[in-house]
């Protein structure tokens, strides 16, 4: 088990029993303890109370939908206002940003997931 | 090697940006401020060769979450650039200061007025991101920049769409009772040199405002969502 094994899990909350020996502290050293504490385990006397926000849109997963780029024929993720490969601008009234369906041309929504298009 | 790479690439040309030095560096790689063809400053954020195949299903996850935020105390993402084996974000550059530049460079002492207008703007922050399925994950002071008294949050490195598992909103809630605790030990006199005590000991707090950093840090119950907080450290820490 290493240091960062907790990070890797993503679930690096933060301790709450330091004082001023920790929140003053600056340089190199206080750095490095900071990191280690930080990444290599809290206790875990947090709950995961699943606490989503009601109406939140949820976003689709990387991977899960594609844009082709019209530039280098790359795959470009969902959402993203850029081709990750060439940087060419995604435009955003031919895709929906949400699920990366087609649009119709002047287009207020999508038919797909219902997102509304800006612009 | 901060040097070698400053002079490496200062006054180098990237695309229709021209690098002017680096300004910060991370596990990633590093940033450099920028300057465009029309003079605006930007931020080039540059991953090391190979971080972004090796972790491309994680490192997207900040190229799409920064395009759909829109919010002028968050850096809009401007464009990316892949050429001659340079990978990089373009970044909107946030003037200001960091909170650690503030703390530990010019060891700046926070009011309770300014502590509480730079946590309010903070949580205001966190709601807008929580409100659209946003978190950030590493709310930390070299991540806070203040300007005229206007806060923001940069580096969405880590930021990934909350679930209910891996990625819950409470971990912003952890981060967010770290940074207040820097913010009041900024002003904080120690009387016993060489007791170890924790903050809820050492700090002069009123009952309420220390279950409202227990809660944040998870000593107590935590909280469930943003809204509840903002209304808590409103009631705890608003100057009379």
């Amino acid at each position: 088990m290493s240091f960062f094994s907790r990070s890797s899990r993503g679930n690096h909350y933060k301790r709450g029993n330091y004082g001023s020996n920790h929140y003053q502290k600056k340089g190199i050293l206080g750095n490095l303890f900071k990191i280690i504490a930080s990444r290599s385990g809290s206790g875990g006397h947090y709950n995961n109370y699943g606490n989503q926000y009601p109406n939140t849109p949820m976003p689709n997963q990387p991977g899960a939908n594609a844009i082709i780029c019209s530039k280098c024929n790359s795959q470009i993720p969902v959402g993203s206002k850029f081709c990750l490969e060439c940087g060419e601008k995604v435009n955003e009234s031919l895709f929906c940003m949400n699920c990366g369906e087609k649009l119709p041309p002047n287009a207020k929504f999508c038919l797909k997931c219902g997102n509304k298009i800006n612009g | 090697m901060w040097l070698w790479r400053a002079k490496r690439y200062s006054g180098k040309q990237l695309d229709r940006y021209t690098i002017e030095g680096p300004i910060g560096e991370g596990r990633y790689g590093m940033c450099f401020l920028a300057k465009s063809a029309s003079g605006n400053m930007v931020v080039i954020k540059q991953f090391k060769p190979g971080i972004f195949k090796r972790n491309s299903q994680k490192n997207i996850y900040e190229a799409i979450i920064l395009s759909k935020l829109k919010d002028k105390r968050i850096p809009e993402l401007l464009g990316v650039i892949n050429q001659k084996g340079f990978y990089g974000f373009i970044l909107e550059f946030k003037h200001g200061n960091t909170l650690k530049d503030l703390l530990y460079k010019y060891n700046h002492k926070f009011t309770s007025e300014e502590f509480f207008d730079t946590g309010i703007q903070l949580i205001k922050i966190i709601r807008y991101l929580h409100e659209n399925g946003v978190v950030h994950r590493d709310i930390r002071i070299p991540n806070v920049l203040i300007n005229n008294g206007e806060v923001y949050l940069i580096d969405f490195g880590l930021a990934r769409w909350a679930d209910n598992n891996q990625y819950s909103y409470d971990l912003d809630f952890s981060y967010l009772g770290d940074l207040l605790l820097y913010l009041l030990y900024s002003s904080y006199e120690k009387k016993e040199k060489y007791k170890n005590l924790p903050w809820y000991k050492e700090l002069s707090l009123t009952c309420e405002q220390k279950l409202f950093l227990k809660r944040l840090l998870g000593l107590e119950a935590v909280y469930k969502n943003i809204c509840d907080i903002e209304t808590d450290f409103v009631n705890a820490f608003k100057p009379k």
